[in-house]
């Protein structure tokens, strides 16, 4: 199967868990900015939880199958339509030959992951990882950001099992629609370098997430935070969800195409599972720290985004009105006629 | 040793407070021998000057385990004498001296460029870390007479091989990128090549001497 990139909206790249084993040589790990949305997207299709999807930013995008595959979306609310037909969002569909896949605009959240069951065949790997890192030229096609002509080759088997995702994470689904965000954060390695009342004053601020942000830094604006001493310190590890503060007292959340070290303060980081929802945050969206204590943090990684298996399998649907050719898993035959019934 | 824990999945140690030789070159050791034991649930190990960071899977291996493994290594790194059989190996760097700080280094520095050029190259440097971006040498130890801030408004783009210098370290970018480090040259050889069998030409510890070329 090889899909037709048409429209890619203001940036889409070919992603997946990212390249850990990258921080060893200094390399960013880049991968998906929401790993709850890209997890979900690929098991919904029947994929291995590493298998690459796209991840597109704010909508406008378009793509074209050229033969029967499972697809599915998750993430951000958007308008889905599969050839003028209005789709929804966390559930698998068997997409026809030669059918349009758009994302209109945005209602809701930043980030949409498009998965597509299947082995991926034309992605460039890098010690294991085919997420797409713009700046050192590699993942993805090419090192290279999605654009319209690129072609994303898939074998695609069946059987072709459709499944819903039944219940998203409460605090997941519920944050995604509101665009203010509590985000928790645990004490990040320099807290110290900042007294009392900056701490306090981090903690009370309503920040508002500056359209400038993207997938390297989540950069905030509203109150300043000053150091006791300097901004400085002796260049070290920054990890994703880390919360620098340079010398102009402006928070920014180092995300998934950040560099591994580096030598501002960092006064926080955000926990692993708010990192999703903070993933859909978008220029004006205002966000609030809530401290949660160290001590707990062992308790914190039994309290990851509830993603036990709770999918509904159906079998699948198709969409327009036409003549199809359908082979199921045992190798039969049929000649069926699919007519779409209105809800 | 002072374990802070980074994020769920990362627990880290720093030694000390400063950028130490002594301790880099330890850090270097323990962390050979961290990836020898080959942990299944330890995903990354990564080091800067005085910290090591392990990138763990929490659903593999608890945070308890991975802080015993830590306090145990380095138990005995700290016991063990530095590997004196460990010779390091020499990476000849040739650099075309032609950065656009240069003559303003000199100037400042109230020296010539040619002796800007004797001093950076006049001497062997350690890696202490690879960081920044990828294959980027963290190098230490330049000479007082050359050692500059760096630019006070950060460059937008800085292009792949420039050599740099901020206050007492020098390092090659590998990628093209922002960067506010002071440029005095450009290397020859690419620090970094997907398509190479080892992408990066240098590793940490080894020791880098950069050649004068015309």
């Amino acid at each position: 199967m090889k899909a037709n990139i048409i429209k890619t909206g203001i940036l889409s790249t070919l992603q997946d868990a990212g390249r850990i084993k990258g921080v060893e040589i200094g390399l960013t790990p880049s991968g998906v900015m929401d790993t709850y949305a890209y997890d979900i997207s690929n098991t919904l299709v029947g994929n291995d939880a590493s298998t690459p999807v796209i991840e597109v930013t704010a909508g406008g995008f378009a793509i074209r199958f050229d033969s029967p595959c499972l697809i599915a979306i998750t993430g951000a609310k958007t308008q889905a339509k599969l050839d003028g037909v209005k789709i929804k969002l966390w559930e698998s569909y068997l997409v026809p030959r030669d059918a349009l896949l758009e994302l209109e605009s945005v209602d809701f959240g930043f980030r949409n992951y498009i998965a597509i069951g299947g082995q991926w065949l034309n992605t460039q790997t890098f010690l294991g990882s085919s997420a797409t890192d713009m700046k050192t030229r590699i993942g993805g096609l090419c090192g290279e950001k999605l654009k319209p002509f690129d072609q994303i080759e898939v074998l695609v088997s069946g059987p072709f099992i459709k499944r819903k995702w039944a219940q998203l994470d409460m605090r997941y689904h519920h944050q995604l629609k509101e665009s203010h965000k509590t985000i928790r954060v645990i004490k990040g390695p320099q807290w110290h370098a900042f007294d009392e009342e900056q701490i306090e004053k981090f903690l009370a601020c309503t920040y508002e997430v500056q359209a400038n942000s993207d997938r390297m830094g989540i950069r905030l604006e509203g109150d300043v935070i000053r150091h006791k001493e300097k901004a400085d310190i002796i260049t070290d590890i920054v990890v994703m969800g880390a919360i620098q503060i340079p010398g102009n007292g402006k928070p920014i959340i180092m995300m998934a195409d950040r560099q591994v070290s580096g030598g501002y303060t960092k006064i926080a980081t955000v926990i692993r599972c708010d990192l999703p929802i903070l993933a859909q945050a978008k220029g004006g969206d205002t966000l609030k720290f809530e401290w949660v204590e160290i001590e707990n943090l062992k308790a914190l990684n039994n309290l990851e985004l509830s993603k036990k298996p709770s999918f509904i399998e159906k079998s699948p649907s198709i969409l327009s009105s036409s003549k199809y050719k359908i082979s199921l898993s045992q190798g039969t035959v049929y000649d069926v006629l699919v007519e779409r019934l209105d809800d | 040793m002072k374990c802070v824990q980074l994020s769920e999945n990362v627990m880290s140690v720093y030694v000390g407070d400063e950028i130490s030789l002594e301790v880099n070159q330890r850090i270097i050791q323990w962390v050979k021998s961290l990836k020898a034991i080959q942990h299944p649930g330890i995903e990354a190990i990564q080091h800067t000057y005085h910290q090591v960071g392990i990138y763990f899977n929490p659903h593999k291996v608890d945070v308890d385990t991975i802080i015993s493994l830590l306090e145990k290594s380095y138990e005995r790194i700290l016991s063990a004498n530095i590997d004196s059989a460990f010779v390091p190996k020499i990476v000849e760097i040739p650099v075309v001296y032609d950065g656009e700080d240069l003559p303003r280094i000199a100037q400042q520095k109230n020296i010539s460029t040619d002796d800007v050029i004797r001093l950076h190259s006049g001497k062997l440097y350690h890696t202490y870390f690879l960081g920044f971006s990828a294959g980027f040498p963290y190098l230490a130890g330049v000479d007082d007479a050359i050692a500059v801030p760096r630019l006070t408004v950060p460059r937008l783009k800085v292009s792949a091989g420039s050599v740099g210098i901020a206050e007492h370290q020098t390092g090659i970018y590998t990628v093209s990128s922002p960067g506010g480090w002071q440029i005095i040259g450009h290397a020859v050889p690419l620090l970094f090549d997907k398509n190479r069998p080892h992408p990066c030409l240098v590793e940490a510890g080894d020791l880098i001497r950069f050649i004068p070329v015309k």
